[in-house]
């Protein structure tokens, strides 16, 4: 039961959109800080913003690396099993009778690193969009086209 | 019906009365602005310019009552509004989930219903016919039954036959004694009258409770609410909760008998049909197939009654709004015996129910983790104010909690299982408010399991399913404290 990891590519993607939010995370509340407080900062209030700025940038840094090697998928022949998670770890298998449609998008980043989202819909009520993110592209899309092909042998009513 | 350019042209037309019920439905809220603006107009002396606008209402609904048509084609129902800016739909038969009928005090005065028309697209009704007359309503819904069910003899064979009887078998009516027990049962109103009771004592706060009621007290020989002593005080606490329970339940089972009267469920071909209500009839039909998930509920007050209530998850459709419902769910019976409930399970989930479940209990650690994750949440709560008001002392309130986490722990353990039989899993769950979910196998869209960081510190993993009906809230169907190679197996059975 071993499961494929999806593209080493997508770290930096991942890693690039973290580090944006860390920016916004970090900068606004240090910045607010040292403006609006005394001109002269005490060395707790530094010593504060400093492990903030470390913390947040840190976690940028780490998250999506650790993402990545918790994120795998399995495609068999009753569907297609998608793992994730870091702390609270999911497991989500869809047959692939229930798939309704599916979609492989490309952002901007995502292009320039050849990286994919597939994106799985179910009639569910609560897991209606399974996102499997950080394909390579071509995977992303041989693998919609593996999910479409084999659902003529479905049994049609995918409710 | 006719055709011209290859464009039906529909020829049913709506109740003569129609535009009454386009009127209060559409500009029901616009009227009272009117007719203040009419009032204000006619001390100026425009009352004359002021009316014609007046009229634009009652004449756009007569002109919407002129205009609509409607008719059955060979494969849908074809609905014609405007004749400007027509809009022409044509619904397939085959398309076509329920129909159902609405009627307010109003529509039984006059002998008309509101027709809707849901099709399995989900968000409300496709159409909503207002009004037809009861007869023009009935044969609206046999006719499109039956070519529905014609149309699907002829491309599927393992149907049932075309001309379906209107009216099937009864499977269970509510007289009012069972209402009376809803009503007492229910306890939404409770927290109504709470509100209620809540909001007047923001407004009329104690001292004017006290400069109403004081001379009438120290008639009584009390000058004021607090020389009174603490018994008394505590009696009267204690009697206005119970007055405010009374009364609670009274309003309760006045809306019970209201809303539920003459509750009819009836078996209508392959399909079920729930009619009840004294005011606002309601006339629902729940098609088996799109049955997802029959969900069965015991509070303690139920399983006092030794009855339970029993609701599906509908796939698509807009459930009941005022029911305060969401995502397709519908009451299958809002009150039945138990032994009633397992005959309707049986019938609402047609052939599945042959096999006798085998249950099994959750993992053999699920009352300590219970138990220490109540005692957690105690301690967190209680240990606090303790230490604030009782000083030192305070450190005994945690240890007063320990006897009821392990309780819990325990019952909820011994009395949650699950089953999974050919056809369906079923679990149950809950020791005080005991919930049963059955589902259909066959209609399971993904299966989830999950792991938190106390799951893999007791080897444990939560799974859940997803339907195509409801599904939130309580409504969820997760199974959680499962042995953690338990629930890998489970998920992989249903999986394949």
């Amino acid at each position: 039961m071993s499961l494929e990891s999806v593209s080493p590519a997508t770290v930096p993607v991942w890693r690039l959109r973290a580090l944006g939010t860390a920016v916004v995370l970090a900068g606004a509340p240090v910045g607010a800080a040292l403006t609006l407080l005394p001109l002269d900062p005490g060395p707790l209030l530094a010593l504060a913003c400093l492990g903030w700025t470390l913390l947040v940038f840190g976690l940028a840094w780490w998250l999506p690396g650790a993402w990545f090697r918790h994120l795998g998928y399995r495609l068999d022949p009753h569907g297609l099993v998608i793992r994730q998670g870091i702390f609270w770890r999911h497991r989500i298998a869809i047959p692939r009778v229930r798939i309704q449609h599916s979609d492989v998008s490309q952002g901007p980043l995502q292009r320039r690193y050849g990286v994919g989202t597939l994106k799985l819909y179910t009639a569910g009520s609560r897991f209606t969009c399974n996102e499997l993110p950080g394909l390579d592209h071509d995977t992303a899309l041989a693998l919609r086209d593996t999910l479409l092909r084999q659902d003529d042998g479905g049994d049609g009513d995918a409710v | 019906m006719r055709y011209e350019g290859g464009q039906p042209l529909p020829e049913k037309r709506l109740h003569p009365l129609s535009w009454v019920f386009q009127l209060v439905g559409s500009l029901g809220a616009v009227i009272p602005i009117g007719v203040a603006v009419a009032l204000g107009a006619e001390r100026g002396g425009l009352f004359w310019v002021v009316v014609p606008l007046l009229l634009l209402g009652p004449l756009g609904a007569l002109w919407h009552q002129w205009v609509y048509r409607y008719d059955f084609a060979d494969d849908g129902l074809v609905i014609r509004d405007g004749l400007i800016f027509r809009n022409l739909r044509q619904i397939d038969y085959r398309r076509i989930e329920n129909i159902d009928t609405q009627r307010n005090l109003l529509h039984r005065l006059l002998g008309v219903a509101d027709v809707k028309v849901e099709t399995s697209s989900g968000g409300g009704a496709e159409a909503t016919i207002r009004v037809l007359s009861l007869d023009d309503a009935r044969t609206l819904s046999d006719t499109v039954f039956a070519r529905r069910d014609a149309l699907k003899g002829a491309t599927s064979t393992d149907d049932h036959d075309a001309g379906e009887p209107a009216e099937g078998t009864t499977l269970l009516t509510l007289p009012p004694g069972e209402l009376v027990m809803l009503g007492l049962i229910d306890n939404r109103n409770l927290l109504w009258v709470g509100a209620v009771l809540g909001a007047v004592m923001q407004v009329v706060n104690v001292e004017t409770l006290q400069r109403l009621l004081g001379p009438v007290l120290r008639d009584a020989g009390v000058a004021w609410l607090d020389q009174l002593g603490l018994a008394v005080a505590v009696l009267l606490a204690l009697a206005t909760l119970v007055a405010v329970l009374a009364v609670g339940k009274i309003l309760s089972v006045v809306a019970a008998l209201v809303k539920y009267y003459g509750y009819r469920l009836d078996e209508q071909g392959s399909d079920l049909r729930v009619r009840h209500g004294l005011f606002t009839r309601v006339s629902v039909t729940l098609r088996v197939p799109r049955i997802q998930v029959v969900h069965q509920l015991a509070t303690p007050l139920h399983r006092l009654f030794r009855r339970v209530a029993l609701q599906v998850d509908q796939a698509g459709g807009g459930g009941d709004p005022e029911a305060g419902q969401s995502g397709g769910a519908r009451p299958l019976a809002p009150i039945c015996t138990p032994a009633q409930a397992e005959a309707l399970i049986a019938r609402a989930l047609p052939g599945m129910t042959g096999h006798q479940p085998e249950w099994q209990s959750l993992s053999s650690r699920t009352g300590h983790r219970l138990a220490r994750l109540w005692l957690w949440c105690w301690t967190a709560l209680t240990l606090p104010p303790g230490l604030w008001w009782l000083g030192v002392h305070g450190l005994w309130l945690p240890l007063a909690g320990v006897p009821l986490a392990l309780i819990h722990g325990h019952l909820y353990a011994k009395y949650t299982r699950w089953a999974l039989t050919p056809d369906l899993l079923l679990f149950h769950r809950g020791w005080l408010w005991r919930r049963l979910a059955v589902v259909p196998r066959n209609r399971i869209q993904a299966i989830r399991l999950t792991r938190s960081p106390f799951d893999r510190r007791y080897r444990m993993s939560e799974l859940e399913v997803d339907t195509a009906g409801g599904g939130l809230g309580k409504r969820r169907v997760r199974l959680p404290y499962l042995d953690r190679r338990v629930a890998a197996r489970l998920g992989s059975a249903l999986y394949h």
